[in-house]
């Protein structure tokens, strides 16, 4: 819903989330797959410098979504 | 499987000299009970401190309700009672086994939390819940250990509570049941559409390790597995902790297994319960969604399919992926499912949408708010609440009067489908 | 005498049917009238002496979607008149007209109490959140309809003021409310589910309890182009400042927080925490840049890659209504824009 209201006033959005069908059913155009629900930015089972590698590329991904060009509700990977 | 159910309806309960059934009324030794449970206390670290026996038409509520557990106990040699839980593990489902039926243990929780539920034994509370017109034994029990943790408290609960269930119904089993059900899917039926019954057993986005769940295994990583119906019914599956509108009595007496037991052979034939739950990454939920699809349309070979979940969010958003690629595959499903108040409308009512989940029936709005009438007695505490989420609200004294909302009160909004409350359009 | 008065009513239209102008004239602010205009005069005929159109408040579709006041503004024309009831649009499947239609007969029938009434095509936009709060009567999508549909208000809203209880085919005109309540039924929800299944099975007629809705869905906004973005953080996981000094709830959310980063290179449990009762936040908990993945941003800020916005924007998202959903949502674009971010990462649990 947030995600919605933000792309509504132009501002892309990039949802980084797991439940992908709920988000693309509420409005967001930009869905970045994360891998857990209890943490989608990190993963415990990694080391930290893992742990924080995982979070750069899911940054990174997100930044080359809010630059991609989309028609519909899509999920970039 | 073959399960021969002996039963033994509950029409009233009373302390008295010797633990039995006798015409409908089921007897307890207070002190006898006390006595066989001291080894148990011992082993799993908690001392049961309080007993009370709960009719329904009474001025009675039961407060920081943790779990509901049937009576059950498995007769004849060798027979092991929930294994994996309370016994070496071996399976369930085959033989013969006691049941005290309109009567369940109710588990009294000394942990806070607020998925603790509560029972009232009379006035519109008691109408909305199949446990308003039980009758039960309830029982609280606190750790020996002070600094005993949560999880291991809930462990003993639960063993504690079916354990109780266990000596009473072993106890009633001497005399002759009332009632005898056979449980088998044979003779299987021909030319009946094959129907499996697609059930979760827990949710990941809250879960512990060393959880007792199905036969003793805490399904971290469970993949979608097959049950007998009989598996179910006999004690394999038994609730997680955290209470969403699910218990142990609703897995043992499954309303969905049950009615396709009384449908089988006549218009489906009963092809299998599937168990699943919710994880909670991309992947093991991707799994889990194409190991069920491919268990029901492959394996079981089953034309119908009806699913239920637990939790919220996640199982929901599950639940439909399920549908969609079960109806893909010419399974045609059904569900049954919660809902939420959201903005007062029809339209906003679970998280998730899926235009292929078009036969959906409704265990009821779970935040929607009552009031409860006062009860003279209380049982499980003193106070209780706050039920919103403001910081500021106290809990208040647990006999007056209180507003609540359904899923706060014991079987009203049963995830398993157990309940008659229901949505509807107004 | 009091049999054959007319009802005093006062009607709402925009500057198209108030013969003012089309889209050039949009900006019209809000003005009243005395006696009836346009539509209105259909009204009075069609009810053959029954409805007196006293006044006609018009405003222009932009002024009243642009200007926050305009809403007050056209109450208080109406007030003046002191109508016995409100009739506005119809608006058929106008958007802006629809939205201004609905709004003022909700705020009319919450501070004047008495009864309105407005008319919308089934696909309008203001349908969904306004069908709950008045009585809206199902007309075509264009003024096509008008003629069909004017009388049809007029009579609804003449009973109401009256009193008189509707027809089958009056009450059938209007939209459903679409709220929603408990009640107990005949059979468990297992049993309901299960013969929905074999009527499915067989081809029989059965009715799903929950009906889905497809949602609006809103196009995408253009891309960035590259060089740094200004970029902010936002989530719905339910990020708040150690000690929940702003009392944020955990669920059931009304508003959302601002949390100062321009300090911090990444997010510690030091200074944030987690509340949010929708899933087991143990993990975010230990380390919020799993939620919030600030450390990373600051990365990707000294590369050159993006500017961070110095605040993160928090909520729980869960069991939140859609309304307060939307409200959140748009206070936080309100400010983004402010700010001149350009673009948002959102975390979602």
């Amino acid at each position: 819903m947030i995600t919605r209201e933000l792309e509504r006033v132009g501002i892309p959005v990039a949802q980084v989330c797991t439940v992908i069908n709920v988000a693309l059913e509420s409005g967001a155009n930009r869905v970045v797959p994360s891998q857990s629900v209890l943490y989608p930015t990190g993963d415990p089972s990694l080391e930290a410098e893992a742990e924080l590698a995982l979070r750069q590329n899911l940054i990174n991904q997100s930044i080359e979504a809010v630059q991609a060009e989309v028609e519909e509700p899509s999920v970039i990977e | 499987m073959h399960l021969t159910m002996h039963k033994y309806p509950v029409q009233d309960i009373a302390w008295g000299q010797k633990t039995g059934y006798e015409q409908g009324t089921l007897t307890i030794n207070k002190e006898e009970l006390l006595q066989s449970l001291s080894e148990y206390e011992q082993r799993w670290g908690i001392k049961v401190t309080a007993l009370e026996l709960v009719k329904p038409g009474t001025s009675m509520r039961v407060i920081n309700i943790f779990d509901v557990f049937a009576a059950r106990a498995r007769l004849g040699k060798g027979a092991v009672n929930y294994p994996g839980v309370l016994g070496p593990v071996s399976s369930v489902g085959t033989g013969t086994t006691a049941a005290l039926e309109q009567f369940s243990v109710l588990a009294i929780s000394v942990v806070p939390d607020r998925y603790n539920k509560l029972l009232d034994m009379s006035g519109f509370g008691s109408e909305l819940t199949p446990y308003g017109e039980m009758h039960h034994l309830a029982f609280q029990a606190e750790p020996i250990d002070k600094n005993m943790k949560n999880n291991d408290y809930f462990s003993a609960l639960k063993r504690m509570g079916l354990k109780i269930g266990t000596y009473l119904a072993q106890a009633a089993s001497e005399a002759e049941p009332v009632q005898i059900t056979e449980y088998t899917l044979d003779p299987r039926p021909a030319d009946l559409p094959r129907a499996v019954y697609i059930c979760m057993i827990s949710s990941h986005q809250r879960s512990e390790v060393d959880e007792p769940i199905l036969y003793g295994d805490d399904v971290q990583g469970l993949l979608p597995t097959i049950l007998h119906p009989n598996e179910m019914l006999d004690g394999a599956v038994v609730a997680p902790y955290w209470n969403l509108g699910i218990d142990t009595y609703s897995f043992q007496n499954n309303p969905a297994v049950l009615d396709l037991y009384k449908r089988h052979g006549r218009d489906v034939d009963f092809a299998g319960v599937i168990a699943y739950v919710a994880h909670v990454t991309r992947e093991k939920r991707a799994r889990s969604t194409a190991v069920i699809t491919n268990l029901v349309s492959n394996v079981l070979k089953a034309d119908l399919a009806v699913v239920s979940k637990l939790g919220g969010g996640i199982p929901e958003s599950d639940l439909l992926m399920i549908i969609e690629s079960l109806e893909k595959q010419g399974v045609r499903t059904s569900g049954f499912i919660w809902s939420y108040m959201g903005d007062g409308t029809i339209y906003d009512s679970i998280s998730a949408n899926s235009e292929a989940a078009d036969a959906l029936a409704s265990v009821g709005i779970y935040d929607d708010w009552l009031d409860l009438p006062p009860q003279t007695h209380v049982f499980g505490g003193t106070q209780v609440g706050p039920f919103t989420t403001d910081p500021n609200e106290k809990p208040v004294d647990a006999h007056q009067a209180l507003k609540v909302c359904y899923r706060d009160i014991c079987g009203a909004v049963s995830q398993l489908g157990a309940s008659r409350l229901a949505m509807v359009e107004v | 005498m009091s049999e054959t008065q007319p009802v005093r009513v006062v009607h709402y239209i925009n500057q198209f049917f108030g013969g003012i102008g089309g889209e050039e004239q949009a900006g019209t602010p809000p003005h009243a009238k005395e006696g009836s205009v346009g539509p209105g005069r259909l009204l009075e005929m069609s009810s053959q002496g029954k409805i007196k159109v006293i006044g006609t408040v018009i405003c222009g579709d932009n002024y009243f979607v642009e200007n926050e006041g305009a809403l007050d503004e056209v109450v208080k024309l109406i007030e003046q008149f002191k109508p016995e009831g409100v009739l506005a649009g119809p608006a058929f499947s106008a958007g802006r007209y629809g939205e201004a239609s609905a709004s003022v007969c909700k705020a009319v029938q919450e501070r004047l109490n008495i009864p309105v009434i407005t008319g919308l095509g089934p696909d309008s936009t203001a349908l969904e959140t306004y069908r709950r709060y008045i009585p809206i009567v199902r007309t075509g999508t264009s003024a096509v309809d008008m003629k069909n549909s004017m009388p049809v208000m007029g009579t609804i809203l003449y009973k109401t003021i009256k009193g008189e209880a509707l027809t089958e085919e009056e009450q059938e005109k209007l939209y459903k409310r679409g709220l929603k309540k408990n009640v107990i039924k005949e059979k468990n929800a297992a049993e309901r589910a299960i013969e929905m299944l074999l009527a499915k099975y067989r081809g029989e007629p059965f009715q799903t309890e929950i009906p889905m809705v497809k949602r609006e869905t809103v196009p995408p906004a253009p891309p960035v182009q590259s060089g740094p973005i200004r970029l902010a953080l936002v989530t719905d996981g339910g990020l708040i400042l150690k000690g929940n000094p702003e009392g944020m709830a955990g669920g059931r959310s009304k508003r959302y927080c601002r949390i100062e980063i321009k300090d911090w290179s990444k997010l510690s449990p030091d200074d944030v925490e987690v509340n949010h009762f929708g899933y087991d936040t143990r993990y975010v908990t230990e380390d919020p840049n799993r939620l919030v993945p600030l450390d990373a941003a600051r990365h990707a800020e000294q590369e050159g890659k993006i500017i961070l916005h110095p605040y993160i924007y928090s909520t729980a998202g869960v069991a939140t209504a859609i309304e307060d959903a939307a409200r959140i949502g748009k206070g936080i674009a309100q400010e983004l824009l402010d700010a001149g971010v350009q673009a948002v990462i959102l975390t979602s649990t």
